[in-house]
């Protein structure tokens, strides 16, 4: 019995359960990357026209994604999780927000 | 400090869709002028548009052009592979 995207599990018989993986594969950190690259080359665009405000300065003191470590690039700060990382998939929309720094020490 | 800066213009295409967005986000993607995917708009260079752009950074496509076509130049197309200067 399958619905939709829930597959049924011999411990919830009867129920149903969410199943994802813990960390990305190898296509989907590439896309990260790509994105990451995409956000650099806009933020580079506005600084190169000369304007200047507030969130510019805030965006140019974002590490670019070649200053970026594999561990800071795929996993974000979670407090609740051993090691205090959790992958970069399990935020809501990662696709469309950006998470580039950490609490310092973590 | 909104001074123009006349060195050019940007041009902002949409190429995320805006879908899952807080509304904030979408209505500054709508202030843009842009309501459709891969739709191209022109803005002058000044600090009120720059932070509209770095606002909804993660879905926009930014260029920095000389000068905004006119309609007619928008239109012309040509071959794939092949680009108008």
């Amino acid at each position: 019995m399958m619905f939709g995207a829930f597959r049924a599990t011999m411990i919830t018989c009867g129920g149903l359960l969410w199943k994802n993986p813990s960390k990305m594969s190898r296509t989907r950190k590439a896309n990260v990357r790509k994105r990451l690259r995409a956000v650099d080359a806009v933020i580079e665009a506005v600084n190169k026209s000369g304007v200047k405000c507030k969130a510019l300065d805030y965006a140019r003191s974002l590490p670019k994604e070649s200053e970026m470590t594999p561990r800071d690039k795929y996993t974000v700060f979670s407090k609740k999780h051993k090691g205090y990382r959790k992958s970069l998939h399990k935020v809501p929309k990662f696709t469309k927000v950006t998470i580039r720094t950490t609490p310092s020490g973590f | 400090n909104s001074t123009k800066i006349q060195n050019g213009f940007f041009k902002i295409t949409l190429q995320r869709s805006t879908i899952g967005l807080p509304l904030k986000l979408r209505r500054v993607v709508r202030a843009l002028g842009l309501r459709r995917l891969q739709q191209t708009v022109y803005h002058s260079q000044t600090a009120y548009i720059a932070g509209m752009i770095l606002k909804v950074k993660e879905i926009l496509q930014v260029k920095n052009v000389k000068r905004i076509p006119s309609p007619e130049e928008r239109k012309k197309k040509t071959e794939k592979g092949y680009v108008i200067i």
